[in-house]
């Protein structure tokens, strides 16, 4: 890791770090109710707090409402105009000399509030009647899909077995360590300057024009390093609402999120009620599926319906199932907004389809490996939807997971005693990069300027999350070019200096980012092939480079350094530095997918995951224990191993947490564990023995191979131990977290049966 | 967090000195791991902040006769490595471990968890099971409180203004008697207990003489069970013993609301770990 020593001595520079001269500190007022509407602010006593030097309120805020890069539903204002819509919604915000006298000013401002009837759950929110969240919207519904593949009813009516389930899932934070920040800045000429920690410097700089009704030109993103994202740090109504209480204030202002206020107001994963049927041949082959889900947005849309759109189909790619079909219903609540997470609604619909396929097989009276096995997509399928697998180790994925758990020797064994014992496994695959985001472009550029000492940098718009893709970066560049790693250094995303791309998201960044840089290096050897040619009196073709140095093929002994060609072409261009650009654009840009269908090939690689537990489930006091977790992924090829590792023992991590403990307690809207001390994320002791195994499947689209990994180690985590947990006590469980308690209800149920 | 003042005395005189002076504002501040949160959240009309940290008399661990006396200062690390603690009352060493993490348990002490009164402090049971009592000191003396009276509910403690916690007394079980301490919470480390049991009991010729138990986290309050304690006196505890005891123990609980876990299971693991406690213990009397 090319920044590993300032991350472990602690001198590496977050957002929460930035302080710029004569800088101010803000605080937001947040609503105490889920639903009312707002009769009176009074500010006054707040401004005669020694200190205080602006306050704003929705008054301040521009009228247009607005909304996330490529959505279409504008819903959100930067402070709440008429009423609030969940507890937390942003209703003032304050600028003071220090954040102790802000949050004293945020206490004294005083809101009249005339409550509303809420509505908390979806399925509620659904029903005639129902308060409206948002009435000039007309109803609950933000989004309505409706597809099928081929013909659902039909193969339900030939199928050997059927299983039908409904399944529920929790809502989950993020739990990054660094929380949401943001220092703006106005300068003489009106041009604002966001420090912000923020996945999309170039989504931001959209969005944030938007809703601060200014010009994009007008706005430059600086990226700070960011301290864990998971999804959660893309478009936050903290940066733009700094930038405009610093307008207000004519001075910097920091905001900085309190842990609580994560808690309460950041945008945490999307629960989903799901409503599923698979339907299978004697055989073993899987004919059908249809799955309905009911999803909850909050109070806001958000990028929610790419999420629902994610739950109801991508599993589907994982096998060969000719019949399917999908409703997705995505309503508004007065509850916390949800937004991207780690998996972007892949895990939520994994739960409900993994789950189901082995109560399938269960029916059936096949292996749940041997039913995988038999259905799963193969490399160059086009699937039921679209997808073009140009890679596919999903075969390979399931046999070495389902190796390192001992599958067929403890499948069944559970024994009869107070502790009992199960082997489940459950399989996804994701994206890397998701095209149908943004319809005017993908891809990604870079450019890389090597200097006079034969230093390079790069610039690319894909952020480093903390996952070290400025490594892996500085990796492929300096594989092309012939540098070592330690003299290459990877600039944060500036908008003023970076090109503009997508930002790391949708496990895009070292397949989409990895080829744009890689082009971008091979640009700039190939210049750097000229120079050394004319100097070494040989055929630029001819030159190789290594080490720093370049030479002519075989002859070593002459060479010169890549600093000096720099220099060369330096001193030839009037001061220029030579500089490689390089833009990476997938081939089939056109083929987006159909807005009402949603059929298309979204992505231009696929990697997979499976992963396979063993439990121990305690039946006297419901607790599931852990000991064997093998996590098997394609992920086409290891660019740097521990990075990678890293990454999946984060997001198993991440996964187990979301299968068995964390879960954002909602009573009447309000949270009521917004903390790390009442929502259990794991700690390293929690961690379990685990294998991690990686299939090289080389898919021809990636850098030298290299498909996405981040989200993909998430998404069957969950389900793995629910598929054991049935393995080992024989009751299937159908909401997570799977709780002891949810554990003991199953049991006494199944006992009474 | 609001203005505060702040004072570091250096000896017990000069602390209880300026606590009469400063008058009801004025807070102890010991390891500061919950007062300086609860000071966060303007919870604690604290005006001054006396930090005790640098007053010797309220360090060490030491034998006094029948009893232990550990300095209010002494911390959670330090209690589990204690060799005289592990060695007399080893269930204190094993509640101070169940505690948040190494970090908190270097910093948070045995005075401090007393005196925050947080339902699901860990040692306040076991140190109740087995009688223990604090001594405080004030500007006009020195007086002795039972745990079990000086802990008057959630946050709320039997102190007077002036007052400081010097030390507590731990009576040291005698050769027949062993005290246990279990709880169960949400995850394997450093979870806030959801509900825990302390069992004391002392045998003679293999039949329970004296019991006393007491839980943990389930009530705003650690509450004696006088009734199953009765039932185990006088009877050679086995695991039905222990069952029906255990059940005995958790009718007509008032459980507190605990947002991760329902009443129900928290009642429930109430009566597990009971039966978990007594179970440890009499293995341990009869060793």
């Amino acid at each position: 890791m090319i920044d590993a020593r300032e991350k472990v001595t602690g001198k590496l520079e977050y957002g929460t770090d930035v302080v710029l001269p004569g800088m101010l500190h803000g605080k937001v007022l947040r609503s105490p109710l889920p639903h009312a509407r707002i009769l009176n602010i009074d500010v006054s006593k707040a401004l005669r707090l020694l200190g205080v030097r602006t306050v704003v309120t929705g008054a301040d805020a521009p009228a247009m409402p607005y909304t996330v890069a490529g959505q279409v539903l504008y819903d959100e204002h930067l402070l709440a105009r008429e009423k609030v819509r969940y507890i937390g919604d942003e209703v003032a915000a304050v600028a003071a000399t220090d954040p102790d006298v802000a949050e004293e000013a945020v206490s004294l401002i005083e809101v009249e509030y005339e409550p509303l009837p809420a509505v908390f759950d979806p399925e509620e929110a659904m029903q005639e009647g129902a308060p409206l969240v948002h009435e000039a919207h007309g109803s609950n519904i933000a989004n309505y899909m409706n597809f099928s593949r081929g013909d659902v009813e039909a193969a339900f009516a030939r199928a050997d077995a059927i299983y039908e389930g409904r399944y529920v899932t929790n809502l989950q934070h993020h739990g990054y360590i660094e929380p949401h920040s943001a220092v703006a800045e106005w300068d003489s000429s009106g041009r604002l300057t966001l420090y912000i920690p923020m996945q999309a410097p170039t989504l931001a700089r959209m969005t944030y024009a938007s809703a601060l009704g200014i010009s994009p030109e007008r706005i430059r993103v600086v990226q700070c390093h960011i301290g864990g994202a998971f999804g959660g740090k893309l478009e936050y109504k903290l940066h733009p609402l700094c930038a405009l209480v610093a307008l207000k204030a004519g001075r910097p202002v920091k905001m900085v999120n309190t842990r609580r206020e994560e808690f309460t107001a950041s945008l945490p994963r999307m629960p989903m009620v799901m409503y599923i049927k698979v339907a299978g041949l004697a055989d073993g082959t899987i004919i059908g599926k249809s799955l309905r889900v009911v999803a909850d947005n909050g109070a806001y849309n958000n990028y929610g319906p790419g999420i629902m759109l994610s739950a109801l189909l991508r599993h589907d790619n994982l096998y060969r199932i000719p019949n399917l079909h999908a409703e997705g219903i995505l309503l508004y609540t007065n509850k916390v907004a949800t937004g991207p997470f780690r998996g972007f609604g892949n895990p939520q619909g994994i739960f409900a389809f993994e789950s189901a396929l082995d109560m399938l097989a269960e029916k059936l009276g096949v292996d749940p490996v041997g039913l995988r096995l038999k259905n799963a997509s193969q490399k160059d399928d086009l699937t039921s939807h679209g997808w073009k697998l140009s890679s596919c180790g999903l075969s390979e994925c399931i046999r070495s997971a389902a190796g390192a758990v001992n599958w067929t020797g403890k499948r069944g064994a559970h024994g009869t005693g107070r502790k009992r014992r199960g082997v489940g496994i459950a399989c996804c695959l994701h994206v890397s990069g998701n095209r149908s985001f943004l319809p005017f472009f993908d891809g990604s550029s870079a450019y890389i300027r090597i200097n006079q000492e034969g230093k390079a940098k790069i610039f690319t718009s894909e952020t480093d999350l903390g996952q070290g893709s400025r490594t892996t970066f500085a990796q492929i560049a300096a594989e092309e070019i012939g540098l070592n790693v330690e003299d290459i250094a990877v600039a944060l995303v500036d908008t003023d200096i970076s090109p503009h791309g997508m930002g790391t998201w949708g496990d895009r960044a070292t397949t989409l980012g990895g080829n744009a840089i890689r082009a971008a290096a091979i640009d700039a050897r190939r210049q750097l092939n000229e120079i050394a040619a004319a100097d070494l009196e040989a055929n630029p073709k001819d030159i190789v480079a290594e080490n720093g140095r370049l030479y002519v093929a075989g002859a070593p002994d002459r060479s010169i350094t890549i600093a000096e060609a720099a220099k060369i072409f330096s001193y030839k261009q009037a001061g220029a530095i030579l500089t490689g650009q390089g833009s990476y654009v997938p081939d089939d840009i056109v083929s987006v997918i159909d807005p009402k269908t949603k059929y298309g090939n979204i992505s231009v690689a696929y990697p997979y995951a499976v992963q396979a537990v063993e439990v121990e489930v305690d039946t006297q006091t419901g607790e599931i224990e852990i000991l064997n977790l093998a996590a098997a992924h394609d992920l086409g090829r290891v660019i740097n191993p521990s990075a990678a590792r890293g990454q999946v023992e984060g997001a198993v991590a991440q996964g187990i947490g979301y299968g068995l403990t964390e879960e954002m307690k909602v009573e009447n809207g309000k949270v009521r564990n917004a903390s790390f001390k009442r929502y259990d994320v794991l700690r390293a002791p929690d961690m379990p023995k685990m294998t991690i195994e990686f299939v090289e499947s080389n898919d021809p689209n990636g850098p030298f191979g290299a498909k996405g990994l981040a989200e993909p180690a998430l998404n069957p985590t969950a389900t793995a131990i629910a598929n054991a947990v049935h393995d080992a006590i024989g009751v299937r469980l159908h909401e997570l977290p799977l709780t002891p308690e949810r554990v003991l209800v199953a049991l006494r149920k199944k006992t009474e049966v | 967090m609001r203005d505060f003042e702040y004072c570091r005395p250096q000896s017990l005189k000069e602390a209880v000195t300026v606590l009469a002076e400063k008058g009801k504002g004025a807070y102890p501040l010991a390891g500061g791991t919950d007062i300086l949160i609860e000071l966060k959240r303007r919870r604690l009309p604290a005006s001054c902040l006396v930090d005790i940290k640098a007053i010797p008399e309220l360090r060490g661990i030491e034998r006094e006769g029948d009893a232990l006396r550990i300095g209010a200062l002494t911390t959670h690390s330090e209690l589990l490595g204690s060799s005289l603690i592990q060695e007399t009352v080893p269930v204190i060493a094993h509640a101070a471990r169940q505690m948040a993490f190494p970090e908190i348990r270097n910093r948070g002490t045995i005075g401090g968890n007393i005196c925050n009164a947080y339902p699901a402090a860990d040692l306040v049971p076991p140190l109740i099971a087995l009688g223990s009592s604090v001594l405080l000191a004030s500007a006009s003396g020195q007086r002795e409180v039972g745990v079990a009276e000086f802990v008057l509910g959630s946050r709320q403690i039997a102190i007077l203004p002036g007052e400081v916690l010097v030390a507590v007394k731990v009576p040291v079980p005698v050769s027949n008697a062993a005290c246990a301490y279990a709880r169960a919470s949400t995850r394997k480390t450093g979870g806030i207990a959801a509900t825990s049991a302390a069992a004391y009991l002392s045998a003679d010729g293999g039949v329970c003489r004296q019991a006393r138990i007491v839980l943990g986290a389930i009530e705003a309050k650690p509450r004696f069970v006088a009734e199953a304690a009765g039932y185990l006196e006088g009877t050679s505890i086995s695991e039905d013993v222990a069952k029906a005891a255990a059940k005995m123990s958790v009718s007509g609980l008032s459980p507190i609301v605990d947002p991760r876990l329902s009443v129900q299971y928290r009642s429930y693991m109430t009566e597990l770990m009971v039966r978990q406690a007594v179970l440890e213990a009499w293995a341990e009397v009869n060793r």
